[in-house]
């Protein structure tokens, strides 16, 4: 679809095959209660995701950890602690940052529409620290609006704390999640 | 989190998301 080469790479094995890029599926089954990221984190394979994720300097334990791609229960008093469920479905997002190679060929401020899964999180304090430090980064490339562009409680279905974020990069812009 | 990987093609609901995928394509191909 894109013009490149692409190959599966099974969970079993060890290197990447001189990969550029490295896409992890998502794991969506029981209503992501079961935390496939953590599961995943036994494969083979994934000391090779974490060696080509730190080339780039940051690295994907550090996406994880950060406001958004980290996962948890629906926070309380969010919508989603309210419906108590994940919701997966069609929403807006609002591109914040287009000097990213995920974004570079969109125009600020503007879609992509998005199928989101988004993941409500509870707000400790280390991570509302870590969160000041990646906001100072520019490292928030989507946020969840609605379809006029603005942040609303009902634009992000699924509770994403905090501040609505849907996408984020590491800081040198290699990975996002 | 984004999945644009779910929204790359028409019938599939939406091809919004392929944006993304793309710009990820240039911006390496542009480092070459």
């Amino acid at each position: 679809m894109l013009g490149q080469d692409a190959c599966f790479v099974w969970h079993k094995e060890t290197d990447l095959d001189g990969a550029d890029v490295v896409i992890l599926p998502g794991g969506f089954a029981y209503g992501d209660y079961l935390r496939t990221g953590a599961i995943a984190r036994f494969s083979p394979v994934m000391g090779a995701v974490q060696t080509f994720a730190e080339g780039g300097r940051a690295g994907h334990r550090d996406l994880q950890r950060l406001p958004g791609a980290a996962r948890g229960r629906p926070a309380a008093g969010s919508d989603a602690a309210q419906h108590r469920q994940y919701r997966c479905q069609f929403v807006h997002v609002r591109v914040e940052q287009t000097d990213t190679p995920f974004t570079g060929l969109c125009t600020p401020g503007t879609g992509p529409q998005d199928p989101d899964r988004a993941l409500a999180r509870a707000t400790t304090t280390p991570i509302r620290k870590r969160w000041k430090s990646s906001r100072g980064n520019r490292q928030v490339i989507f946020r969840y609006v609605s379809p006029t562009g603005d942040v609303t409680k009902e634009a992000n279905p699924n509770g994403s704390l905090p501040d609505d974020i849907a996408g984020i990069c590491n800081r040198g812009a290699t990975s996002s999640a | 989190m984004p999945h644009p990987e779910r929204a790359c093609e028409s019938p599939l609901g939406s091809a919004d998301g392929k944006i993304v995928l793309d710009s990820v394509v240039h911006s390496l191909i542009a480092r070459v």
